[in-house]
C-alpha cells in the first residue's frame, strides 16, 4: 500500500496522489489516502485512489502534537506501506519527522522531484546549498515516509474517482502537555500558490524600502517574499522566504529588487515563467535567469514606482 | 534556579560571507532568553557542537560576552553535520551527561543543517521532551507559554509543560549587546568546557540502518541567457517601463 498522508488542500492532496498512483504502478500497489479530522466532508472525497481512511476524533480540531501523534503513530503500526507521501507544510513535517525518528524509519524531506525506471523509484533533493541534487534509491521492501516540496510527476491515472470513507475511531489518551489556548489569523498573503511574486533582498535591507516593496505589492494583490538575509533581518517572516531553506515558487511573475540571485535562492525561484531583476551590479547572477533585467538601485525604482502608481 | 541552553549553529559552516563569529539566528535566540523578565532565576548554557575547536570558541566567548552563564563545546572532526539523527544523538548524550535535568533547550532559526526544525524536533525526541517549533514568543513560568506558528496565516498561542525543545523564528528581537563586565569574564575569566562524547558501534548502525543511499547526478544548467535590459537615461522612465512590462504580462494596479 502507497498512502498519501492528505491535508485541507485539495490541489495538493491530488498532487501527491499523483506520485502515489504512479509509483503504484511500477509495483502494482494500491493507492490509499489518510486524512485525520474530527468529521467526514467533501474535501475526502473524489480523488483517484482505491481507499480512502479518516481518523476521526472530535478532538482533532486543533493541532495538538500529542494527540496527532498518537493517531498517526498508531496507524502508521497498526499497517503495512512501503511508501507514505506528505507535502512538507508545518504540521505535517513536524509530526512525520517524529514519527520517523521514534520508530527509525526512514524519511527524506524537501524532496523536489521524482524519477521512476527499471532500476527503481529515485527521489531527488537539493544539497543545502543548491550546489549538486542528490538522487535516493528507495527500498520499497520497507517503510518510507516521503515529504514533498516540489514535484513535476504526471500520471494517466486509470482508477476512477472514489467517494467511499473508510471512518476508525481514533482513541487516544494523552497527558495534556499541550494546552492549546487560542488560535490567532494573520493577516498574510500565502507565496505558495501566488501568481505574482514582489521579492526582496540585500539590496534593499532598509525598513523603509521594504514597506514600499509591500506597499507595491498590496496593489498588484501580490504577495511578498525575499531571501534568506531578509528573514534575519526581520523584514519577511520564515514562511515568506523564497529559497532553498524555504519556500519553491513557480509564479507567473517573480520582480526580483535587489536580489543578486545567489544559488539558495534561484533553488527556490528559478522556474518562475517570468522574471523581473533589478540589481545595481550588471553581473549579478539573478540576470542570467531572468526575462527582463534593470541594473539600478532597487530602492529608487520602488520609490519611482509607487509615486507613479498613487498618481 | 531553572536550567536551560542554548544550542548554537556550527559557524564553521558558513552560509554567506555576513557571518562571522555568531551568525544572527545565534545572537536573536542568545537575546531572546536573556531578555526574559525572569532571567534572575535561570541559569544560561550555550553549547556548540562543531569541527572546528578555534570558531566553535569564537561563538561562545561571544555568548558569554553578551550575558550566557556557561558554555560548552563538543568537537568532531570530519563529522557529518547533515545527518540529523547522528548530531541529535551526540547532543543528546551531551546533554544527558553533563546536566542533571534541563528545563528548556533552545535553538535558533538556523542550525547545522540550515533550518533547526528538523534538529529541533529530533532532539525532543532522542530526549523525549516536548518540543514547540517555529516559536514567536515564549515566557518561562510555571509552565511555557509560547506564540507558534502553525501554518502560513496562523499562529497558536499556547501553554506547554516542562522539559521542552523550543526552536525560534522571533523576528522582533531585541538585540543584547556586550557589557565590560561581561567582555571580562568572557575573555579573562570563564572556561570553556569541552566535552567528550563517545558513540557505539550499535547506536551508530542503529542510525545508518535507516539512511539511504545516493548519488550526486549532474543537472543541466537552467540559466537562459538572454535577460532582455530595460536600459533608459530616466529611473522614472524604467519604472513607468516596468509597469507597463507588468501590464504586457496580465497585471494591472486593483
Amino acid at each position: 500500500m502507497i498512502f498519501v498522508f492528505g491535508s485541507s488542500k485539495r490541489e495538493k492532496n491530488e498532487k501527491l496522489i499523483n506520485i502515489a498512483n504512479k509509483i503504484a504502478m511500477t509495483k502494482n500497489e494500491e493507492v490509499a489516502i489518510l486524512f485525520l479530522d474530527t468529521e467526514d466532508k467533501e474535501i475526502h472525497k473524489d480523488y483517484f485512489v482505491d481507499k480512502i481512511y479518516i481518523l476521526k476524533n472530535k478532538k482533532l480540531l486543533y493541532y495538538n502534537y500529542d494527540n496527532y501523534f498518537s493517531v498517526l503513530n498508531k496507524f502508521i503500526n497498526d499497517n503495512d506501506f512501503s511508501i507514505l507521501l506528505s507535502q512538507n507544510a508545518l504540521v505535517e513535517r513536524e509530526i512525520l519527522n517524529s514519527i520517523a525518528n521514534k520508530n527509525k524509519l526512514s524519511i527524506l524531506n524537501d524532496i523536489v522531484d521524482f524519477k521512476m525506471d527499471k532500476d527503481g523509484v529515485f527521489c531527488r533533493k537539493n544539497s543545502f546549498r543548491d550546489e549538486s541534487v542528490y538522487e535516493y534509491k528507495l527500498d520499497l521492501n520497507k517503510k518510507n515516509i516521503l515529504v514533498v516540496k516540489n514535484s513535476n510527476v504526471k500520471c494517466d491515472i486509470l482508477k476512477e474517482k472514489n467517494r467511499n470513507v473508510n471512518i476508525v475511531d481514533a482513541e487516544f489518551d494523552n497527558e495534556g502537555n499541550y494546552e492549546i489556548l487560542r488560535d490567532i489569523e494573520v493577516e498574510k498573503k500565502s507565496i505558495d500558490n501566488a501568481k505574482i511574486i514582489f521579492s526582496g533582498g540585500r539590496g534593499i535591507s532598509n525598513e523603509k524600502a521594504f514597506n514600499n516593496l509591500r506597499k507595491l505589492a498590496q496593489m498588484y494583490n501580490a504577495a511578498v517574499a525575499g531571501s534568506r538575509p531578509m528573514v534575519e533581518l526581520g523584514f519577511i517572516n520564515s514562511s515568506e522566504q523564497v529559497g532553498q531553506t524555504g519556500n519553491i515558487v513557480s509564479p507567473d511573475v517573480y520582480i526580483a529588487f535587489g536580489i543578486s540571485g545567489s544559488i539558495q535562492h534561484l533553488a527556490g525561484m528559478k522556474n518562475s515563467k517570468n522574471i523581473i531583476a533589478i540589481n545595481n551590479c550588471k553581473n549579478a547572477n539573478i540576470f542570467n535567469f531572468a526575462k527582463y533585467g534593470v541594473v539600478d538601485d532597487a530602492n529608487v525604482i520602488l520609490k519611482d514606482m509607487l509615486e507613479i502608481l498613487n498618481k | 534556579m531553572r536550567e536551560v541552553l542554548i544550542i548554537l549553529s556550527n559557524i564553521n559552516f558558513k552560509i554567506d560571507e555576513s557571518e562571522k563569529d555568531l551568525i544572527d539566528s545565534d545572537r536573536n535566540i542568545i537575546s531572546e532568553v536573556l531578555n526574559l523578565n525572569n532571567r534572575d532565576e535561570l541559569r544560561v548554557n550555550a553549547m556548540i557542537f562543531t569541527d572546528d575547536l578555534s570558531y566553535g570558541d569564537k561563538a561562545l566567548k561571544s555568548a558569554i560576552s553578551l550575558g550566557v552563564d556557561k558554555a560548552y563545546i563538543i568537537e568532531k572532526k570530519d563529522f557529518d553535520f547533515y545527518n540529523i539523527r547522528l548530531v541529535s544523538k551526540y547532543l543528546a548524550k551531551a546533554i544527558k551527561e553533563n546536566f542533571n535535568a534541563m528545563d528548556a533547550i533552545f535553538f535558533g532559526r538556523l542550525s547545522y543543517t540550515g533550518d533547526s526544525f528538523l534538529l529541533a524536533s529530533a532532539l525532543a525526541d532522542e530526549l523525549g521532551y516536548n518540543r514547540i517549533l517555529n516559536s514567536k514568543f515564549f515566557l518561562l513560568d510555571e509552565v511555557v507559554k509560547i506564540r507558534k506558528e502553525i501554518d502560513y496565516n496562523i499562529d497558536y498561542e499556547m501553554k506547554v509543560k516542562y522539559p521542552v525543545v523550543i526552536s525560534s523564528i522571533r523576528e522582533d528581537v531585541k538585540r543584547k549587546y556586550a557589557s565590560i563586565l561581561n567582555l571580562m569574564k568572557a575573555y579573562n575569566d570563564s572556561k570553556i568546557e569541552k566535552i567528550d562524547i563517545t558513540i557505539t558501534k550499535e547506536e551508530l548502525l542503529e542510525i545508518f540502518k535507516s539512511d539511504y543511499e545516493y548519488n550526486n547526478i549532474e543537472v543541466s544548467s537552467e540559466d537562459n541567457g538572454n535577460c532582455q535590459f530595460i536600459e533608459l537615461e530616466n529611473d522614472k522612465d524604467v519604472a513607468i517601463k516596468i509597469i507597463e512590462k507588468l501590464e504586457e504580462l496580465g497585471f494591472v494596479v486593483k
